[in-house]
């Protein structure tokens, strides 16, 4: 409730010191301990109110980051691109297509508790430095992985964020008709003919976006990764954010 | 209620009661409804929030959609929901999600690909769409009314110029250029690349219970089909 000051004063009369000194010590009780839930008006606390998560340096990521989100830019006019390899493959070696990591494409964070969260990344696949399988070069897509844990596995790929690049096939076959259109990869590209005429294969922007809901406590990995399917290849992730919604069900921490 | 007015005691001055009452007056005013213009921002953490209490702020309603299986074969003129393999490209939010505050929004986002193209006839001279399909998000109000986004995303096909390339004006001739042009972009569809489309909903009184993606084709004797699979969707209330 309000504050209400025990003392009117009245032009007639003098004021002493002791009233006043009351009000005073009323009015400091009402500010140190006199101020109750009920004051407060329901749905004025908002975003804006709460802390921001700390990003990096001092404190961990795992800060109290609602709403908040993550975000990295990788300058695409300063930073070369990350390449990849099909020669290497990172882990989970014994399954039967693994995948390539991106480096710096994604992020690793600890969430404190339950939440949603929702992954986007912009990304450029090229396509005209793999010269190695000139003119035959397979497709190559790109996908988002999450990770629960440290362990990647193929199952952690989001088989429905497929991005496809480098999709050139053979501009010939052997044996004749040379000129003859075959799509070796499936690919539904069949640009037969010079190298240069291929590049609406070659390179491509991607906006992808994916939410994950209810994801438990703990580590998780949230990245992109790539089919490796020539010699090399690589890639540009320009911007990739990372936005946390903790549940509204939690325990305090502590 | 903001910052609470108080009537200053004057050195040199005697302090009239008027002034002292009204200090005071004002700090019961003020403090009758206390409101956001009484905090800092950035104030509260976990250790402010009572855990027994399910704050609004902390309801983020993200939904989600995610498919890697299913093909859609658009065929038709007018939008349609896209719907791969049985599994349409749909969120529904039961009971439909309402809004709190205001300045309150419904951000969503979906993406695609296009797996395969049809049929493609192109004409002597293309239309500006006719090779191009369109999708566009759509949502359904809390009274059942659906709404379409007000824009849509158009994709071509073909490279095929929209240059009239029949009858091209050069020196002493006039010279038809058009079946070059057709041929080249026969044998050059665009396959397999993927769509980002991204839309917001200010407030709907009565929310939203459902957002889908619907795609249409322009023209379809020029393009008889697109065939589309592997698709995500997110959507989420952005809170006050």
């Amino acid at each position: 409730m309000a504050f209400t000051a025990p003392n009117i004063f009245t032009a007639t009369t003098t004021m002493v010191a002791a009233d006043v000194d009351q009000n005073n010590l009323a009015l400091r009780t009402y500010l140190n301990v006199g101020i109750v839930a009920a004051d407060i008006p329901n749905n004025v606390v908002n975003t804006v109110d709460i802390v921001r998560g700390e990003f990096l340096g001092v404190l961990n990521d795992n800060q109290f980051t609602t709403g908040d989100m993550y975000t990295q830019f990788v300058d695409l006019l300063t930073t070369n691109e990350q390449y990849w390899t099909s020669h290497v493959k990172p882990y989970d070696t014994a399954a039967a297509s693994p995948y390539t990591y991106i480096q710096n494409s994604g992020k690793r964070l600890v969430l404190e508790h339950q939440a949603d969260v929702i992954f986007s990344v912009g990304m450029l696949g090229v396509g005209n430095q793999n010269y190695q399988l000139t003119p035959e070069r397979l497709r190559n897509p790109c996908y988002v992985g999450h990770t629960v844990g440290d362990v990647k596995l193929v199952d952690d790929i989001e088989a429905c964020t497929a991005g496809h690049q480098f999709t050139e096939d053979k501009n010939n076959i052997d044996p004749p008709p040379g000129n003859a259109a075959v799509d070796v990869d499936n690919s539904g590209n069949i640009g037969n003919f010079s190298d240069t005429n291929n590049g609406f294969y070659c390179r491509r922007w991607y906006c992808q976006r994916i939410a994950f809901r209810n994801l438990e406590p703990g580590v998780h990995h949230f990245y992109v990764a790539a089919s490796a399917r020539c010699d090399k290849g690589h890639v540009k992730v320009i911007n990739s954010q990372i936005e946390v919604f903790y549940k509204n069900i939690f325990v305090e921490p502590g | 209620m903001s910052t609470i007015k108080t009537n200053p005691a004057i050195p040199g001055k005697v302090a009239t009661a008027a002034d002292a009452n009204a200090t005071y007056a004002a700090i019961q005013t003020g403090t009758a409804a206390l409101s956001d213009l009484n905090e800092q921002t950035e104030w509260a953490s976990w250790y402010h929030v009572d855990s027994a209490t399910q704050e609004s702020v902390f309801t983020s309603d993200v939904n989600d959609f995610c498919n890697s299986v299913g093909i859609f074969d658009l065929l038709v003129e007018n939008f349609t929901v896209v719907d791969l393999g049985g599994t349409p490209m749909r969120m529904t939010y039961t009971p439909a999600v309402t809004y709190q505050n205001g300045n309150e929004f419904m951000r969503v986002h979906a993406d695609i690909n296009v797996d395969d193209v049809g049929q493609i006839t192109l004409p002597n001279i293309l239309n500006g769409a006719n090779d191009v399909f369109f999708l566009q998000l759509w949502y359904r109000d809390g009274a059942g009314t659906y709404h379409a986004f007000p824009c849509k995303w158009g994709y071509s096909v073909t490279n095929m110029l929209t240059e009239d390339t029949t009858a091209i004006d050069i020196p002493f001739t006039i010279y038809d250029d058009h079946q070059e042009f057709i041929d080249y972009a026969m044998v050059h569809p665009r396959r397999r690349f993927r769509c980002s489309v991204t839309g917001f909903i200010p407030i709907v009184a009565s929310g939203i219970d459902r957002i889908e993606l619907r795609a249409r084709l322009v023209d379809n004797v020029v393009v008889s089909a697109v065939s589309f699979k592997e698709a995500t969707m997110t959507s989420m209330m952005i809170r006050r």
